[in-house]
């Protein structure tokens, strides 16, 4: 199978691992066997290099299936993976979008739980400062967020 | 430059994020106060189950507030008789329609135990005599208010006296258990099984998605109503098309009758 990124660049993979992708997949499954690159407007070359390895990485993992949302839990990364994400913040938003766009849930799912993780145990000041985000409260609101949500402070 | 994710940009990619920090209420009250737009993304997971989150039950005036004029006025009148002096808030968010797993023993707990933080002491037997508008009208806020329950638990309570008010606005909420997968029923006593019928009647006309159902027994069975409930709960499972776990708790004693049941 061929792909074209946002620049143009061609990269050529083999169909299982294209496949990992349902949007690919799809496509794949209705225009058959083709020559033809796909171009994929929406991912830049270094990305889709990036998307590519994890897809060839995992070509052997089953489909799962869309999963209950409560049992969502952020710890259970293995090494490769974790490997995988260690990137600056602007790759890992990137990665997330292409995730997003080309349907490969297991990569969605890896890359917004590193972000997660990123998250976890942070104070308010903490995560502004690691995603480079204003403040945008007024004070009173700030303060009134935090009384009505007070019971979310340690006893 | 913040990624555009995280500033309103494909806010169901920053939900996805935040579904990750579900059991992270420390981190996920964070979020909230990191500015507005966070402050909307994560409130909604925050308040999803509030009621199981070992914290202090300081959520419970804030679903007070969220009651309408007449309400209020009830809940105030029934706390000063407790000697508690309420003073209803303007909110920011509509909270109860975020709940997705209501335990009735849990909210029953919660109250409890937010009485007993304002009082110190609290004489059980009063509460338990006096409790059931608190109960009630809660209950009656999560239906109404738009919430979409994925897990209900319900054990011989107040509830269990249901008050035609509450069937119909259970009938008019359809919502409120349309997409319920997790089912959790005690029966304790023969009083108000001729409503757990009812509800499951209700149950059985406008929810399919049911996983996991588990089903309590804890009384005595020489009782005949085991008879107006067993139509009904046949008649409920059969209408459910995902059971994939089916619990069924009791006594060893287990009449015939249960076998009626489990084939269903």
């Amino acid at each position: 199978v061929k792909l074209t990124s946002s620049e143009g660049t061609e990269f050529i993979i083999d169909r299982k691992v294209a496949e990992k992708s349902v949007l690919l997949k799809n496509m794949l499954e209705d225009v058959g066997e083709s020559d033809m690159a796909i171009p994929l407007p929406n991912v830049t070359g270094p990305i889709l290099n990036k998307v590519i390895d994890y897809c060839t990485h995992h070509r052997d993992d089953p489909f799962v299936s869309q999963e209950d949302d409560s049992k969502k839990v952020s710890d259970d990364i293995d090494d490769w993976d974790a490997e995988f994400c260690k990137v600056d913040q602007g790759t890992l938003f990137e990665l997330i979008l292409s995730a997003n766009y080309l349907d490969i849930k297991p990569l969605l799912d890896l890359t917004c739980k590193t972000v997660a993780n990123m998250i976890k145990g942070k104070t308010p000041d903490e995560i502004r400062k690691t995603f480079n985000i204003t403040n945008d409260f007024t004070p009173e609101e700030e303060e009134h967020v935090r009384k009505e949500n007070e019971w979310c402070e340690e006893r | 430059m913040a990624s555009k994710m995280l500033m309103g940009d494909m806010p169901e990619l920053m939900e996805n994020i935040l579904k990750h920090l579900n059991n992270e209420i420390y981190s996920l009250y964070s979020c909230a106060l990191v500015n507005r737009h966070w402050c909307k993304m994560s409130i909604p997971i925050l308040w999803q189950d509030p009621f199981s989150i070992k914290r202090r039950s300081l959520f419970i005036p804030i679903y007070f507030s969220s009651l309408g004029e007449d309400e209020k006025l009830v809940i105030k009148e029934c706390l000063k008789e407790f000697g508690i002096n309420i003073e209803f808030s303007k909110l920011l968010f509509d909270y109860a329609r975020f709940l997705k797993v209501l335990y009735i023993y849990q909210l029953e707990n919660e109250v409890k135990e937010w009485m007993c933080l304002k009082l110190n002491t609290l004489n059980l037997l009063d509460y338990n005599s006096r409790k059931t508008p608190l109960i009630t009208l809660t209950f009656k806020l999560f239906l109404e208010s738009g919430a979409i329950l994925h897990e209900f638990g319900l054990y011989n309570s107040e509830l269990h006296k249901f008050k035609l008010e509450i069937f119909h606005s259970l009938e008019q909420n359809v919502q409120f258990y349309s997409r319920l997968q997790h089912l959790s029923l005690d029966i304790i006593k023969d009083f108000g099984i001729e409503n757990i019928a009812k509800l499951l009647r209700v149950l059985a006309k406008n929810t399919t998605k049911i996983s996991t159902l588990r089903l309590v027994f804890h009384y005595e069975y020489e009782s005949k109503l085991i008879y107006t409930l067993l139509p009904a709960l046949i008649h409920f499972i059969k209408s459910q098309e995902q059971i994939r776990k089916f619990i069924l708790d009791g006594r060893d004693d287990c009449p015939t009758e249960f076998y009626g049941i489990i084939s269903a």
